[in-house]
């Protein structure tokens, strides 16, 4: 099933390219070169014409067929039904009528006979400023039918400017392509003409002229296209997804030399009418249809494959290239800026000798190039495993952070110590001593982290805990970690919004009674909230002052979330009369037990949970601003929250916190 | 003429520094959350997506402990937000509860999971 799917695609791009070429060439190329000879007696265009057109109408019909068949791919994977029952009039009509795919397919199909219909007209007609203005709207219509593919694929989820920014690319890049790679068949037929010496040395010019161009177009696109899709190296190498781009490029590339032949040497024996010019000069160019053949099927592939951005690379090497050691020396960065301005300047100064006629290869600049790449590769170089650019599947969450806290405490905490800091009862031996988690996590990846709790790390004391540990255990520890160094940095949390020093708010769920189950991330951009842990007795004039004035909280934009520290079986609502109700949220308990980790104070004791504490959490998901303990005044305390609550609905919009996973 | 390619030479070394990853997955959260325990039984379960979806093929369901759906048959993709699958229930009894769902993005990727939650009045 993929293979038909990927094949139909293929078949498909071939044939619209090639009918979008061949009317660019005629149009650009070959009626040109043909008026530029002016033989007396010279026939008009209509020749070309006859050679060419069939070429065309040839690809009408392959892409009409390939696009049924892509069509009734599609209606079998979007249904999940068979082929043979995908195609009954009703999931048909669904496709077509109700998805985005199928409406692109419609105008597609209503152009494409367009198409046909003008170049049927233009095969009719007989005086030429007539076939001219026909050929003209027949590339016209030929070339949207090729650009309105950009909205079959992967840039049709894209949103707001970005997703702008994608269609363009791709509309760019499927143009280009058309106007080089599809007008090269085509070529080839123009050549094969007796006549062809005179108009041959013309036409390559021209069209080498064209196909630079277009070059350029392709590969600023294809560059703005790999950055949405694959975003960044490991999913390059890591992923199918970039490793099959990277076989595109280098079918490409090798397209690319061969046209760069093409320009040399062989155009300007063929103004000299040299057999053997021409027929390797064809030779050339049916060696790049045979590449972009095979960067066509690729992007048959492609088009079912998951992006690379969407996806867990899996790093190959035991090495990989990392900012980190520019942040740690200033050498560093002055050699590498240093030896990557020489590189650039080489590859300039190369590129020159290759664009130029005759061109030259200038291997003394190439070597250069590589040794520099080599030293910086070497600079830069950094420990690596398969799974460090691996993205954690689990939220910032209460319920993960305390799976995590669970696992710390039956393996880790021996010799990390309760609070990560190293201080552990077993201290370690002569290959090392355990490591301050919270100095050392925050700048690690979470693959990295992921790597050597499961597998250890060689030559210390630092075992692997897979297979007793589970993947998704490690990551909840991974994320539990993060939460430890967060805390870290939450001693210095006080009860003002300034400075900014923002640590992320985990996540978690909560049910005011009577009422559908809510969670912090629903109120990121619209309530601040104000999370109150309790504890009965003491904490009941705070709550009480909360429950008076809910309503100038609500004024304000804010949520009262009250939570237990300890699920009692006193209702606390019942010890408030009238609107207790609407502060007191159901929780899991974990949401108290995770969050009175930021709760500690500097320099108090370290087994010290105060009984009452509250948090401002601002519409971007960050602790901003802490209370700890009951205040002397109920009035004084609640003027201080709506004035923080205040200050916090005036801030100008920032980045929301993350809520794949912390940082990183 | 040599201008644009060398702009697009340099524009390809920095490309490849460039560090941006975005998360994998398709489903981005979902309420009742997945593995929560609610006191209320929930008037609709609702699922936020990472990209738009096609109202035509994007599914969800609700099962009980036995296998047996309990859903009110009205999936549908939110009108305002081409992110969100809603489907509402009626009042569920105590216990565990599975969603089922599947969706297709704009984009034409197929996408099916699942997860429970409790009802625990």
């Amino acid at each position: 099933m993929n293979a038909f799917f990927a094949a139909a695609r293929t078949v498909h791009y071939a044939s619209t390219l090639t009918l979008f070429g061949e009317l660019v060439l005629v149009l650009a190329i070959a009626l040109p070169a043909w008026r530029d000879l002016r033989r007396p007696g010279a026939v008009d265009g209509v020749d070309i014409d006859c050679r060419l057109f069939p070429v065309a109408r040839w690809s009408v019909v392959a892409s009409l067929a390939s696009g049924v068949a892509w069509l009734a791919a599609e209606a079998a994977v979007m249904s999940g039904l068979p082929i043979e029952q995908a195609i009954a009039p009703d999931v048909l009509g669904l496709v077509l009528g109700q998805t985005a795919f199928g409406r692109v397919w419609m105008l597609r199909f209503a152009l494409v006979i367009a198409s046909w219909a003008m170049l049927l007209a233009m095969g009719r007609s007989s005086t030429e400023p007539r076939r001219l203005t026909l050929a003209i709207g027949a590339a016209g219509v030929a070339g949207a039918y090729l650009a309105t593919l950009a909205w079959a694929g992967h840039a049709a989820a894209g949103q707001g400017s970005e997703g702008d920014v994608e269609i363009v690319a791709d509309v760019v890049h499927l143009l280009a392509a058309g106007a080089w790679l599809g007008a090269l068949p085509g070529f080839v037929f123009l050549l094969a003409r007796p006549q062809a010496q005179d108009v041959a040395a013309q036409a390559a010019r021209r069209f080498s002229a064209l196909g630079l161009f277009c070059v350029c177009a392709l590969t600023v696109s294809g560059l703005a296209s790999a950055w949405y899709r694959v975003g960044d190296v490991p999913a390059l190498i890591g992923t199918d997804y970039g490793r099959l781009l990277l076989a595109k490029l280098a079918l490409f590339a090798a397209m690319l030399a061969v046209a760069l032949v093409n320009r040399g040497s062989p155009t300007l024996r063929l103004a000299g009418r040299d057999r053997i010019a021409l027929s390797s000069f064809r030779r050339n160019i049916l060696l790049e249809i045979a590449a972009g053949i095979g960067v066509l099927s690729i992007v048959g592939v492609l088009g079912d494959t998951i992006p690379a951005a969407h996806q867990s690379p899996l790093w190959p090497f035991a090495r990989t290239l990392s900012a980190q050691p520019l942040e740690q020396a200033t050498w560093i960065q002055v050699v590498v800026a240093a030896l990557g301005t020489g590189a650039c300047i080489a590859a300039g100064v190369a590129l020159k000798g290759v664009l130029g006629r005759p061109p030259r290869l200038e291997t003394t600049m190439l070597a250069g190039i590589a040794v520099a790449a080599g030293i910086i590769a070497w600079l830069l170089a950094v420990p690596a495993h398969p799974t460090t650019y691996w993205m954690s599947p689990a939220g910032y969450t209460v319920d993960s952070i305390a799976n995590g806290a669970a696992h710390y405490a039956e393996n880790c905490r021996t010799c990390h110590g309760r609070d990560g800091h190293g201080d552990g009862l077993a201290r370690g031996s002569s290959s090392g001593k355990p490591v301050n988690l919270t100095e050392r996590v925050p700048n690690r990846r979470e693959g990295d982290l992921f790597w050597w709790i499961a597998h250890g790390i060689p030559d210390t004391p630092m075992p692997g805990f897979a297979p007793r540990i589970r993947d998704a255990e490690i990551w909840d520890l991974i994320g539990f970690l993060d939460a430890q160094s967060a805390a870290r940095e939450a001693l210095a949390m006080t009860d003002r919004a300034q400075p900014l020093a923002p640590i992320v708010a985990p996540e978690f769920t909560f049910e005011f009674s009577g009422r559908p189950q809510e969670s912090l991330l629903q109120l990121r951009g619209n309530n601040v909230a104000l999370l109150v842990l309790y504890t009965l007795p003491q904490s009941l004039p705070r709550l009480f002052e909360l429950a008076i004035k809910e309503r100038a909280y609500a004024a304000a934009g804010a949520r009262v979330i009250a939570v237990p520290f300890v699920p009692s079986s006193i209702a606390a609502d019942a010890e408030i009369p009238g609107n207790g109700s609407s502060i007191f949220a159901s929780a899991s308990p974990n949401v108290a037990a995770v969050y009175a980790m930021f709760a500690r104070q500097p320099g108090g004791p370290v087994d010290d949970v105060p009984a009452h504490v509250e948090f401002l959490i601002d519409r971007q998901g960050y602790l901003r601003v802490r209370w700890i303990g009951v205040a002397g005044t109920a009035v004084g305390r609640s003027a201080e929250t709506l004035d923080r609550i205040d200050i916090l609905n005036h801030e100008p919009p920032r980045r929301p916190a993350p809520w794949g996973h912390a940082h990183r | 003429m040599m201008r644009p390619l060398l702009r697009a030479v340099t524009a390809l070394s920095a490309a490849t520094m460039a560090s941006f990853a975005l998360a994998h997955g398709f489903l981005d959260r979902a309420l009742p959350a997945a593995n929560s325990v609610v006191h209320t039984s929930p008037p609709q379960i609702r699922l936020w997506f990472t990209q738009r979806l096609e109202p035509a093929f994007s599914r969800l369901r609700v099962l009980d402990r036995s296998g047996r759906q309990v859903d009110s048959g009205d999936s549908a993709v939110d009108r305002a937000d081409p992110k969100l699958v809603v489907v509402s229930v009626p009042k569920l009894a105590a216990g565990r509860y599975r969603v089922t769902w599947r969706v297709v993005s704009v984009d034409t990727h197929v996408s099916e999971g699942r997860f429970t939650f409790d009802v625990a009045p």
